[in-house]
């Protein structure tokens, strides 16, 4: 039980480099499959007209896109994706015009510092569900054109075998961990 | 410029960023020092008060040590830590705390946890992008070291195949964790349990011989002894995992009715992209739990990162009193060479001499002092990884790394150039003032 606890001491004594380079506190919470079903619209209406929580095309829904604010040239986008059809699909990567390149990309922990490398395909199954989540699996952004401030939201097209998703991306605080609604189900 | 930044080598960068650290000394040194030899004098001055030089010095290179300290070892416990959790790309478990399961399953920490059933195995193992699906079994130990049963391929792949003697054969034979004390053809009889909860003589009459022993990995399996988990299974008086028609059998595959359960499964995909794929297939509401033991890490460092923050910013801190004490000792000496000073530049000694002089010599102690500190940071990383690694069975590295390079660098320039102060404050001072003194 010592041993339990000096690891526990040591690894909470540890630093926090292994993020994904833009020193956010992540932790990846589930935005999809919470029961906390409720009856409101959940359309936001920003700046030019409105944006979706939830795209639903080519008989795939993606759900809860969101980013973090940011003055890099960088982002790494994050959301669910869910394939209630009876067939396989795959997603081939991933485009903003906002971005010179986008693309999906997996994290692993390596060394201890942690990075991200790009995923050429990644396919669901039918009735599969994907989460893309921080530490886990994203949508990278780079060469950004602009800043991404907090509270706005970015377009952004998942590609898939099937065909475009295009995605209204919420900007989320610098340090966000999750999507503003998450926990509420569509 | 930034095209080309990026198209560097990580060593080219972050040499030039030591390099761009470095410049501001340089340049001072460069500035002050050319067309005059103040070192002959630098040398006579660090005799004469060697003592208090060598107090300087010392200050100096405990403060730059604990620094470099704290650095190294942040960076070799999450490197060792990550390392230990480098062989497990995927687990699945009964749903509850990514965190105890992480604990129980990569850092063999006993844990009280629920059993996945044969079906749900059988999901797992028999998914087409799953390579290795390994069940284990906790809850036996001989002497403290933990037996866990497993099988053959999760073994090889823990290992890297890389195994003295052979592998298993049959039920009732062991594989030793490379720092295990048991030898190769050693006999032992497992306990029941671990630590306060042991009950020796439970498995009384079971005999296991160590038949191999794995290549040392630099995790808590080092001190594991592994054995086939039918071994475990029928030691505690449980169906094998196989049917009776089937029961000499080792290994997978395992029938879902004879399967008692698995705290853990680990799996190993096919693929890399497989993976991601797998977490969200294997995570089901009230049925299984999958996690990578990477990001479970990852975001217990950055959760805790602020503690690891409020340290570094008290090494800093500690940095910047002791290079405030040094420059206040400069400000003193000058004071107290005031005289001497003032007499050298009554014989004809320009006032740049007498500044090269002064921040030669202060320049020289911080030098000695903050490369000296590398050495006591090292040492320092060195003695506290062995402890961790001796306590915690995972192997911590001592090393400094460029991070440590750009800490020095950085406190060498800022404090050379800060020395500059008590330097050009002992030039104001008149000749005549200071022979009077």
């Amino acid at each position: 039980m010592s041993r339990a606890a000096l690891l526990a001491l040591l690894l909470a004594a540890t630093p926090a480099l292994a993020d994904d380079g833009h020193g956010h506190a992540e932790t990846g919470e589930d935005h999809v499959h919470d029961d906390h079903a409720h009856e409101e619209d959940h359309d936001d209406h920003a700046e030019g007209g409105s944006v979706s929580h939830v795209t639903e095309a080519h008989g795939l829904r993606a759900v809860h896109a969101w980013t973090r604010a940011t003055t890099g040239d960088a982002a790494l986008v994050f959301l669910a994706v869910e394939n209630p059809s009876e067939d396989r699909v795959v997603l081939t990567g991933a485009s903003s015009d906002l971005a010179d390149d986008a693309e999906i990309v997996g994290f692993s922990l390596g060394d201890g510092t942690g990075s991200y490398a790009p995923l050429a395909e990644m396919p669901l199954p039918p009735g599969g569900s994907l989460r893309f989540a921080p530490q886990e699996l994203a949508i990278r952004l780079t060469g950004l054109r602009a800043e991404l401030g907090e509270g706005g939201y970015i377009e952004v097209t998942l590609a898939t075998d099937r065909g475009p998703i295009p995605m209204d991306v919420e900007v989320g605080a610098a340090d966000a961990t999750g999507h503003s609604h998450a926990g509420h189900a569509h | 410029m930034r095209d080309i930044w990026l198209s560097l080598p990580s060593g080219a960068q972050d040499a030039l960023i030591l390099a761009l650290f470095l410049v501001p000394a340089l340049a001072i040194g460069v500035a002050l020092l050319r067309g005059v030899a103040p070192f002959p004098l630098v040398s006579a001055i660090l005799w004469r008060f060697r003592w208090a030089n060598t107090m300087f010095v010392a200050l100096i290179a405990i403060s730059v040590g604990m620094g470099i300290g704290l650095v190294a070892q942040e960076r070799g416990l999450r490197a060792g830590t990550a390392q230990a959790a480098d062989k497990f790309d995927l687990v699945v478990t009964a749903p509850g705390s990514e965190l105890t399961m992480l604990f129980a399953t990569v850092f063999l920490q006993p844990q009280d946890v629920p059993l996945l059933g044969g079906a749900a195995f059988e999901r797992v193992a028999s998914h087409e992008n799953v390579e290795i699906a390994a069940p284990l079994a906790f809850g036996d130990s001989y002497r403290s070291a933990p037996v866990v049963g497993t099988i053959e391929s999760f073994a090889r792949h823990l290992s890297d195949n890389r195994i003295e003697g052979r592998m298993w054969r049959s039920s009732g034979e062991a594989i030793a964790g490379a720092l295990s004390e048991l030898e190769i053809g050693a006999v032992f009889t497992p306990a029941h349990g671990h630590g306060s909860a042991l009950e020796e003589g439970a498995h009384a009459g079971t005999e296991i011989e160590v038949v191999g022993r794995m290549a040392p990995t630099g995790t808590p399996w080092d001190r594991s002894i592994l054995v086939p988990v039918e071994t475990v299974w029928e030691t505690h008086g449980l169906a094998n995992g196989h049917a009776p028609s089937d029961a000499g059998r080792i290994g997978p595959p395992f029938d879902p009715d004879h399967f008692p359960g698995t705290p853990a499964i680990v799996v190993r995909a096919d693929e890399l992209w497989a993976n991601y794929a797998l977490r969200s297939e294997f995570t089901r509401d009230g049925e299984t739990m999958a996690f990578f033991p990477g990001t479970v890490l990852s975001n217990l460092y950055i959760v805790m990162g602020d503690v690891r923050q409020a340290m570094s910013i008290m090494a800093l801190v500690t940095q910047g009193l002791v290079a405030a004490s040094v420059l206040l000792g400069l400000f003193i000496l000058s004071r107290l060479f005031r005289r001497q000073i003032a007499l050298l530049r009554a014989l004809g000694a320009s006032s740049r001499f007498v500044l090269a002089v002064m921040w030669s010599y202060g320049t020289a102690l911080l030098a000695t002092g903050a490369t000296l500190g590398l050495g006591v940071g090292y040492a320092a990383t060195a003695i506290l990884s062995r402890i961790v690694t001796e306590r915690t069975d995972i192997v911590v590295s001592a090393s400094l790394g460029w991070s440590e390079f750009h800490l020095v660098a950085g406190f060498l320039s800022v404090t050379t150039i800060l020395s500059l102060l008590p330097v050009l404050a002992q030039r104001r001072q008149s000749v005549v003032g200071g022979l009077r003194a």
